[in-house]
């Protein structure tokens, strides 16, 4: 299906830790401003600490799924296709499947999730003929299969039901044929059982091969009548495919904890957490999403607020509204006619005048009480308040939308600056700059490349693997403040949106007083202003340093407590909307991805 | 049996032969069900209404058709006859869990018309098809009741 277009550097570890690509900032000096950089290969298990969830690959998620059927295997003691059979209704949450089982017996747990129960030991062999009570033909023993629960059909019908079933997309829960048994099919049966229909020619081999012995066999099926079971083997083939890959990606679909990466077109990783799942995850393709709704990060805001937001600037329904409240359709040329002023009498560039209220045609003159040639009940009724509404709505709309668009422009030029930083670093390198100044500017390439997802690469020329004090500093600072910078772009820009709707929307108008509300909306706005004037300072400093690329140390301490002030900014700004607004709310409560600092702030 | 007919048999799945005998050979009591003569896989049913029911007294029409697929997937049954019926809407869809979900492959036309015929014995207007009248069921089964009895002998006199 993919390729491990990453194994090459990481064949040792399945589960990649989440930080794997990020440069580790410890610091135990207390001026907030020697940062070391770890560039040597991280050694050691990548199980994340911190956040609070792990990237998965193709294998970590077989893996994965293979450990927990394990587990169940010897807690259980069933066999392996039962413990999936179990998981799979369990949904892989193998606590809550635990739980049940000392709270009831193992036995009315199991029964409950389609396993055949107190069956096993019975002989699953048929001893003569049977009469399959499908088809209502007598069967040989070798043609006929028994599942778990004790019932036998002959092999062609279940295979012809396995079919129907897998067709209907219910390949994780086939269930046997008799009636009210309810007992899930095994796998491995079902599997033996699809893979021997596969006719003689398909021996030679899957793939290409198969689909000619298919067609074959299907014409002379179709040739033997459309009756019963004549196997296609394409189409059992196809189904016994379905049937194998539908159960490899219920580990990842049926599991509350895991979820795809949403990349598009898809990376080929999952995320998995370890129980919080209000978390914003950075996949290994660089894809950071929120793990519940996977949207974008969203973070202050709540899911909720980001389907509205989302909806709101991309399905325009704002805009709409907004049309609808400030135009009508001329009746005569039926263009859209803006209403300006606060007069209800309009006039089109046709010249045709009409009456806002009610859009018909009048004469051209008016009083306060009367239009010339028109008489409505509504001319100046309460419609002129509601339209009112819509546009001070609007423009209350506009002035978060703005701010956020803004930040979310810059965020994406942060992302260019970076790349245009390693550019011309690159260059220089190039060059074959070689004096001392300049050393730190092949480790700081490095760093980026990193930081880019490229591969490390050693580079031979120079002293640069082993610098001195300055230059290990040299290495990461503005590299940092750029990365520090995008975040917090991020941030400020969901800011807005998180402040559209929590202060004076109607999503929380029941939760707070006028007065509360002013407050809160103060107390946000001042954190909010101070955040994004710290960010537009470091912006200014970050682009006169990597526009000059020669930095006395006055500018690189500047940008270094900047960079640290901004992440210290934001941690605050998280509490402060956890703990002082959502942590208020009486009516409901709200549920956001923790901000977790990337790197470890300097206290 | 005429030529055509044999030529359409010989193509049926051994079971739709099988169960078509019984059917005819042995009939379910106040059950009958033959099959058209166009379409062996179309078959004529009619159900008495049971005793002690609302629909006693009662000749009800169904139609019933085996999909190509059968007995993989359940069998396509819908009342001919109107009635009155919370389980049972105006176009004689039928709700009952054998016929969707809970299709067993073992399960036969015989046994489906005997779950039809014991769900006129026992609405169930918990799970409805047709929402007003389970809404009338509910609220006033006297008067529902009234109105099948009533139904039953404006419709369902064969
Ligand atoms: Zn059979
Ligand atoms: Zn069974
Ligand atoms: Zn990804
Ligand atoms: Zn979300
Ligand atoms: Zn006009
Ligand atoms: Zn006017
Ligand atoms: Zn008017």
């Amino acid at each position: 299906m993919r390729d491990g277009e990453d194994s090459g550097e990481d064949s040792g570890s399945y589960v990649e830790a989440s930080d794997a690509s990020d440069y580790d900032y410890e610091d135990d000096s207390s001026d907030g401003m020697h940062m070391d950089a770890h560039t040597d290969g991280e050694a050691g298990p990548s199980t994340s600490t911190g956040p609070g969830w792990s990237v998965l690959n193709q294998e970590a998620i077989e893996r994965l799924q293979a450990e927990a059927v394990n587990d169940v295997v010897s807690i259980l003691g069933v066999k392996p296709s039962v413990a999936k059979t179990v998981l799979m209704f369990f949904r892989w949450d193998k606590e809550a499947l635990l739980t049940k089982v000392a709270e009831r017996d193992p036995e009315t747990v199991l029964k409950h999730a389609g396993v055949a129960v107190g069956m096993e030991a019975g002989p699953s062999g048929v001893v003569g003929p049977i009469t399959c009570q499908v088809c209502y033909s007598e069967a040989e023993p070798a043609e006929a299969t028994t599942m778990d629960c004790g019932h036998t059909f002959c092999n062609d019908c279940w295979r012809q039901h396995f079919k129907t079933q897998i067709g209907d997309g219910q390949a994780r829960t086939i269930r046997c044929m008799a009636h009210k048994c309810g007992v899930v099919c095994d796998e491995e049966k079902v599997c033996i059982l699809l893979k021997c229909d596969r006719g003689p020619a398909s021996a030679s081999g899957a793939g290409a091969g198969s689909g000619a012995s298919a067609s074959g066999s299907g014409a002379s099926a179709a040739a033997g009548g459309s009756g019963g079971s004549g196997g296609a083997g394409g189409e059992t083939g196809e189904a016994l495919e379905r049937y194998t890959r539908s159960l490899a990606l219920s580990y990842v679909e049926d599991n509350a904890r895991v979820n795809f990466c949403p990349s598009v077109p898809w990376c080929g990783h999952a995320i998995q957490v370890d129980g919080d799942p209000f978390v914003e995850p950075e996949c290994k393709c660089g894809k950071v999403f929120c793990f519940k709704c996977l949207k974008d990060p969203h973070t202050p805001c709540t899911c909720k607020m980001w389907d509205e937001w989302d909806e709101k600037i991309h399905g325009d329904s704002e805009t709409r509204n907004w049309f609808m409240a400030n135009t009508k359709p001329c009746p005569k040329c039926s263009k859209p006619v803006e209403k300006n002023g606060g007069c209800n009498l309009v006039m089109c560039k046709c010249g045709q005048a009409f009456c806002w209220l009610c859009g018909a045609a009048t004469g051209t003159a008016h009083t306060w009480q009367k239009i010339e040639g028109h008489s409505c009940g509504r001319w100046k009724d309460e419609l002129d308040r509601k339209i009112d509404a819509a546009q001070r709505n609007h423009k209350r709309y506009m002035h978060y939308f703005e701010r956020y668009k803004l930040h979310m422009d810059s965020y994406s030029k942060e992302g260019v600056k970076r790349s245009d930083l390693l550019r011309r670093i690159g260059e220089m390198v190039e060059t074959g700059i070689e004096a001392r100044d300049y050393t730190w500017l092949v480790r700081a390439l490095d760093q980026l490349k990193v930081g880019e997802g490229g591969k490390r690469e050693a580079r031979g020329e120079g002293g640069g693997a082993d610098m001195g004090e300055g230059g290990r500093e040299g290495c990461t600072w503005l590299v940092r403040a750029l990365d520090q910078l995008k975040v917090a772009r991020g941030v400020l820009s969901n800011s807005y949106a998180f402040a559209y709707f929590f202060f004076g929307g109607e999503m929380y108008k029941e939760d707070f007083s006028e007065q509360d509300n002013k407050r809160n909306q103060d107390l946000f706005e001042e954190q909010q202003q101070r955040l994004e004037g710290e960010v537009e300072r470091l912006s200014g400093l970050v682009e006169e340093c990597s526009e000059s690329l020669t930095i006395d140390s006055d500018a690189r301490v500047r940008v270094i407590n900047s960079t640290v002030s901004i992440e210290s900014r934001i941690v605050k700004f998280f509490e402060m909307i956890e703990t002082d607004l959502y942590g208020r709310l009486q009516s409901c409560s709200a549920q956001i991805a923790v901000y977790h600092p990337k790197r470890n702030l300097v206290a | 049996m005429n030529a055509d007919q044999a030529a359409q048999a010989a193509q049926l799945p051994r079971r739709i032969i099988k169960e078509t005998q019984k059917l005819l050979s042995e009939p379910a009591p106040g059950i009958s069900a033959s099959p058209s003569e166009e379409n062996l896989r179309y078959f004529n049913v009619m159900i008495l209404g049971p005793q002690q029911s609302p629909y006693e007294g009662g000749v009800f029409k169904l139609e019933l058709f085996l999909p190509e697929d059968y007995p993989m997937a359940p069998p396509k049954v819908r009342f001919l006859t109107k009635i009155y019926h919370p389980n049972i809407d105006k176009l004689g869809r039928i709700c009952l869990d054998i016929l969707k979900d809970k299709w067993s492959p073992a399960l036969q036309i015989r046994t489906v018309l005997l779950s039809i015929q014991a769900l006129l014995s026992a609405p169930n207007p918990d799970d409805p098809l047709a929402d007003n009248v389970a809404k009338h069921w509910k609220e006033n089964e006297k008067e529902a009741i009234a109105t099948a009895k009533q139904w039953t002998a404006m419709y369902a006199q064969g």
